[in-house]
């Protein structure tokens, strides 16, 4: 982007949201974001808006008001130039667009509506908890760079209650909406008297419908006149009657007393249009589109005196308080038998609301952006931006967790802490800050929304381990690693049945059976879908280790994941190939001489081929070939009495070894070493990656695995590939040839050392700093001398 | 010269009789039997665990259920009314069947493990065991049980070289084992040898739209050669398979088109007048265990578009056909283009009326002769094949 490239982000919160959508902070925020294109006079701008997924879909009408739509408020580095509409800051969680005010970078706006809550906290704020939330929503309001506030009212109170300078405040206002302007029927009107006062309210208490009620009931010139009281607004039935009752009880007669119900535009309209005069008596308001509609429809108004209304109106004669009924009549009564009185009245007040005609009002908003564009000096909130080494938060199970992400996350911290500053969210606190790491601290929101980190990084898995991880990124976004090739198990246990029916749907764009995924799960062979729809839309970029995997999710998905390849974490010190070393290995774990050691590595589970495996040894034996195999892994599920009954029926008791429990690194490493071949295979595809198979790729040790894995690997020659249906013959003919062709792995060494230099965690990590958007060359300075500076 | 009756196991027949290549070919044996030995049918009755008898009549009665009108196929079976000898099952017993039923596979074992034993099985192909993924994920223990079996049964006899072939060099590995290819019979279609005739211009497909038969290149070759104007019109004879729906799709479009035509019944009859229509026929999957279609097509003289390595096609000498050795659109438009050439097309239909194709009385008389020790082991291209 060009410094005449725009980005103009807009919270389209409210506008989910029925609560406000189709209201005046509606109403305002559509004006708004619909006459965005003003700027394109000056500027090339592009549009995104924020929604919540928690929160209904927008409406269309509202979806094509601009080019995007995301569904956090990540925006990462390289958005260039941005400005932030905050439509309606005091509604909705202020953490979710956080990141977003917290960017220096970013010129930050918010449209303000009113404090009525601080005027009334035993109604709006009763307990201590949505007193904290009220004040943590003003705390974020101040940190907005520019504010246009609805009216003087509001903006006075903005800075009596946030000390906000005036020079960073506009005045806007709520649009009267363009029906005003156009003359339609209304089948409402015909059913109303002749001659009525209208008294618009609404469902809240601070509308003050009491006023108006007593003040109509109590006139005898309305009652004689039989001009009756139109209440506009949604009020229950049970309100309604209470507000008869009292109508009633002040002398009103029932009949004369109508109340509207909903009622859309063009009824309102019409109803303005036809009333005597109209009655607005709020105790608390931020702006009055009533008054300022009753004007527009060439409708005398009388008003409370309270300030939003003061400035609109602007006459003494035409106000009265809020709480003195009687002075409310006079004013109606004034209204409506003095012709004059009111032809004067709809004269003065025919000009006041031009002001609010939608156009003005999206005009002097768009206008007083653009100067505020002007004038902007951008800060440096990023520490790449001001010359420092980048700040990573690396949100992560680490160890004690006994998972193989966490180790893989502890070895990628270790080199990525080379590069970049990393800091380090894990599940519980750590004992120690991890080797590479900054600083230790336990999971939060934190880093999502804090200005300090250049880029926060979450690491996704196919376990529980990962919820809280997957959940923060969900709601706020940032890059994902993600580490398996389906999330089934982890939609499925921890999500529930119909959302991982409607994950697997988006992605396979067909009807997913309650069954199917039930079927998916006793077996995995047959699952179709990855499940990582919902990290690609959240998450930029979402990084995959395996290539299949990346490749699919792309195509199938529009996504833009990043292929990440997988690190080798079992790295060798010395030369695993040496001859001298497998034999001491062989010796150490009591091989026989002769003896075709085969090793595959990981739990022990059907979903690894494992009786495919045991009838390929059967068949190896019976071809004369004197293989052994050795289970490197833990019982992974109680069904291992299955893989010993084979065993045993196929009289391999002693040519088969099962490690029943966990194996110790060392152990683990002398099979890498003393094996003379690996096999390492699954039954479901997708891109599955292996560690076991990695292992096997940086040991040298010539390894069987199956087409997806070795391709998802980018496995070298090496490794022998098998179709992913397991055979046993195809799986014994290719164990056959390594032990005729290459059982000699010594020969391997330069195809090895290649591998294993391109998937160091080094490597990786320079590839990540580099997919982050940071350019490794720039000289950065380190935080210390920032410090010290 | 073996003088003891030959029980030939047909329990698959007997028990569930369909129109399939094994029960073909258990019915040419059973029809067409010469040898000096008797032939006695039998099964193996699970409920007694042991080999019965299937009366003579009984099987008669399967036999014509399956082509004639009357189904009287289901009928129960009566239960055997006692076992087989175990001496005489050993001294001789053929299975031509392909089975995974662990009881039988037990009983087989036993007999194989009796000192000279004289079990005697033929194999059809190992394309479970080698090309896995054409098949379901997990069918391991249903279908290595067999092959436990098979490499225990003393002597094996193959329809096709390439069988005999996987056989000795990487399924069983027990040369010692491998009896001699005995080809089928490219005759089931009682069709006698077609003459050249140019203003035949329609080609054929005959069986279903599995992706393995690579019907998906053929469909497109067409549409490649239609769009171009040529005058080759398509008839593919066979339903659409199942799991096939890149070819479903492409049939979709194509069906509007009138050079384009698919009958979803490939029976006998349909086959011969298909192949009467015919200036060649097109033979190109790349998973064939036997290949019987490009077969029994050179047997009528009609000349076929075919894939390298086709089992059928390389027991029998060259000539007839227009081989490529691969499955592209583009290859197999280019065989049809060249076909289109009468001059081509009549050297191709000249070599084919010239072929020599076994017969199933040929394949059953060398059949028998394996059976009877009047032959052994045979190398690959070795077999009567009059």
């Amino acid at each position: 982007m060009n410094e005449n490239e725009q980005l103009i982000l807009f919270d389209m919160r409210c506008l989910q949201d029925s609560a406000y959508k189709h209201r005046g902070v509606g109403k305002l925020s559509e004006n708004l974001v619909r006459s965005v294109d003003r700027l394109s006079k000056k500027y090339k701008i592009s549009t995104l808006g924020l929604v919540d997924p928690a929160l209904p879909p927008l409406e269309d009408s509202f979806r094509n008001l601009v080019d995007e739509v995301c569904a956090n408020a990540h925006v990462g580095l390289e958005r260039g130039p941005t400005v932030f509409i905050e439509l309606s800051p005091m509604t909705h969680d202020p953490l979710f667009v956080a990141r977003v005010v917290n960017d220096t970078d970013v010129l930050k706006i918010a449209i303000v509506y009113d404090f009525i809550p601080l005027l009334k906290p035993e109604r709006y704020l009763p307990n201590p908890s949505n007193r904290i939330h009220y004040d943590t929503q003003l705390t974020w309001l101040s940190r907005f760079d520019h504010f246009f506030p609805i009216s003087q009212y509001t903006a006075d109170e903005l800075h009596r209650i946030l000390h906000i300078d005036s020079t960073r405040i506009t005045n806007t206002a709520a649009p009267v909406g363009s029906a005003f302007e156009l003359l339609r029927s209304s089948a409402l009107r015909e059913r109303l008297p002749k001659r009525y006062v209208l008294a618009p309210g609404g469902a809240e208490p601070r509308k003050n419908i009491e006023c108006p009620i007593k003040a109509h009931a109590r006139s005898g010139a309305l009652q004689d006149a039989q001009i009756g009281l139109v209440v506009a607004g949604n009020y229950p039935w049970d309100w309604q009657a209470r507000l008869r009752d009292l109508y009633v009880s002040c002398g009103g007669q029932s009949d004369l007393l109508f109340f509207t119900g909903f009622i859309d535009e063009d009824d309102l309209v019409a109803i303005y249009r036809g009333a005597t005069c109209a009655i607005v008596a709020a105790h608390m308001e931020g702006f009055s589109i009533p008054v300022v509609e009753a004007m527009a429809a060439g409708t005398p108004v009388v008003a409370s005196d309270i300030p939003a209304h003061v400035e609109l109106v602007e006459r003494g004669d035409l106000m009265f308080s809020p709480d003195d009924a009687q002075e409310a009549m006079s004013k109606l009564e004034m209204l409506v038998s003095n012709e004059s009185h009111r032809a004067a009245v709809i004269e003065d007040q025919s000009t006041r609301w031009q002001r609010f005609r939608a156009d003005n009002i999206a005009s002097m908003f768009w206008n007083a952006v653009d100067g505020l564009l002007v004038t902007r000096k951008p800060g440096t909130v990023f520490n790449v931006t001001r010359g420092s080494r980048p700040r990573i938060a690396f949100l992560s199970p680490m160890p004690p967790d006994r998972s193989g992400v966490a180790d893989y996350s502890a070895a990628t911290i270790k080199e990525l802490g080379k590069l970049v500053d990393v800091d380090v969210y894990a599940r519980g606190k750590l004992l120690e800050i991890p080797e590479g790491a900054s600083t230790a601290n336990t999971i939060s929101p934190f880093p999502f929304v804090s200005p300090q980190y250049d880029r926060v990084i979450g690491v996704v898995g196919n376990s529980d381990f990962h919820l809280e991880i997957f959940n923060l990124l969900m709601r706020y976004g940032g890059a994902c690693i993600e580490h398996d090739n389906r999330l089934l198990g982890f939609y499925r246990i921890l999500h529930g049945l119909g959302r991982t029916q409607d994950v697997a749907q988006m992605e396979l764009k067909r009807a997913v059976s309650c069954h199917e995924i039930d079927s998916w799960m006793s077996d995995e062979s047959l699952l179709e879908a990855t499940f990582l729809g919902e990290l690609a839309k959240s998450c930029s970029p979402l990084f995959l280790h395996s290539k299949v995997t990346t490749a699919l999710v792309n195509e199938r998905l529009n996504a833009g994941a990043i292929h990440l390849p997988f690190s080798i974490y079992r790295p060798w010190t010395y030369d695993p190939v040496d001859l001298t070393i497998k034999n001491n290995a062989r010796k150490r774990l009591g091989m026989e001489d002769g003896e075709f050691a085969i090793a595959t590595f990981g739990y022990i589970h059907s979903n690894k081929a494992i009786e495919e495996i045991i009838w390929a040894v059967d068949l190896l034996r019976s071809w004369n070939v004197p293989a052994k195999l050795y289970c490197v892994g833990g019982w992974a599920t109680l069904e291992h009495q299955l893989f010993l009954d084979l065993r045993s029926r196929l009289g391999l008791e002693d040519h088969i070894v099962f490690a029943a429990e966990y194996t110790s690194d060392a152990k683990y490493r002398d099979f890498l070493l003393a094996a003379d071949a690996g096999v390492q295979l699954r039954t479901h595809f997708l891109g599955g990656l292996s560690g076991g198979l990695l292992d096997c790729i940086a040991a040298g040790l010539p390894t069987v695995a199956n087409d997806d894995m070795a391709e998802a690997m980018d496995a070298p020659s090496y490794i022998l590939r098998v179709p992913d249906h397991p055979s046993p013959v195809l799986i014994a003919e290719a164990l056959a040839e390594i032990s005729d062709r290459i059982r000699d792995r010594t020969k391997l060494g330069g195809e090895r050392l290649l591998y294993s230099d391109e998937h160091s965690f080094k490597r990786y990590s320079e590839l990540l700093c580099q997919y982050l958007g940071f350019d490794l060359k720039v000289p950065w300075r380190s935080r210390m001398k920032e410090v010290a500076a | 010269m073996n003088r003891s009756p030959i029980f030939i196991d047909l329990t698959n027949l007997v028990s569930n009789p369909i129109q399939c290549g094994i029960h073909r070919v258990e019915r040419e044996i059973v029809s067409h039997w010469p040898g000096t030995a008797e032939l006695v049918p039998c099964r193996f009755d699970s409920a007694i665990g042991s080999f019965v008898e299937v009366p003579a009549d009984r099987l008669q009665e399967i036999i014509d259920g399956i082509s004639g009108d009357v189904d009287r196929r289901r009928t129960p079976l009566p239960p055997g009314k006692r076992p087989i000898a175990t001496d005489d099952l050993v001294r001789g017993l053929f299975n031509p069947e392909v089975f995974y039923d662990q009881l039988r596979l037990n009983a087989y074992s036993n007999l194989c493990r009796a000192p000279h034993s004289g079990i005697r099985w033929m194999v059809y192909d190992f394309l479970p065991y080698l090309r896995p993924q054409d098949r379901s994920c997990r069918t391991t223990e249903l279908l290595m049980p067999y092959l436990r079996v098979l490499r225990e049964v003393p002597q094996v006899s193959f329809i096709s070289a390439a069988a005999r072939i996987a056989f000795i060099e990487r399924v069983i590995r027990m040369p010692d084992r491998a009896g001699p290819v005995i080809p089928l019979g490219g005759d089931g279609l009682g069709m006698p040898k077609l003459k050249f005739d140019g203003g035949k211009r329609m080609f054929s497909f005959v069986g279903n739209t599995d992706p393995r038969q690579n019907v998906a290149a053929i469909l497109l070759a067409f549409e490649k050669l239609w769009d171009d104007g040529v005058d080759a019109p398509l008839t593919i004879l066979g339903a659409n398979g199942d799991q096939a729906p890149v070819e479903a799709s492409i049939v979709e479009r194509l069906r509007g088109r009138e050079p384009f035509n698919q009958m979803d019944k490939a029976t006998d009859g349909f086959v011969r007048h298909i192949l009467n229509e015919s200036r060649a026929t097109i033979s190109v999957g790349s998973a064939e265990g036997f290949g019987i279609a490009a077969y029994e097509s050179l047997h009528a003289g009609v000349p076929v578009i075919a894939l390298k390595g086709i089992p059928s096609l390389d027991l029998i000498s060259p000539g007839g056909r227009l081989t490529i050795d691969a499955a592209t659109p583009d290859l197999i438009a280019n065989a049809v283009r060249k076909l289109l050439d009468d001059r081509i097309a009549e050297g191709l239909w000249n070599d084919a009326a010239g072929l020599q194709i076994p017969t199933w009385k040929g394949f059953v008389k060398q059949l028998a002769k394996w059976l009877q020790g009047e032959i052994g082991t045979m190398k690959p291209g070795e077999h009567d094949g009059k």
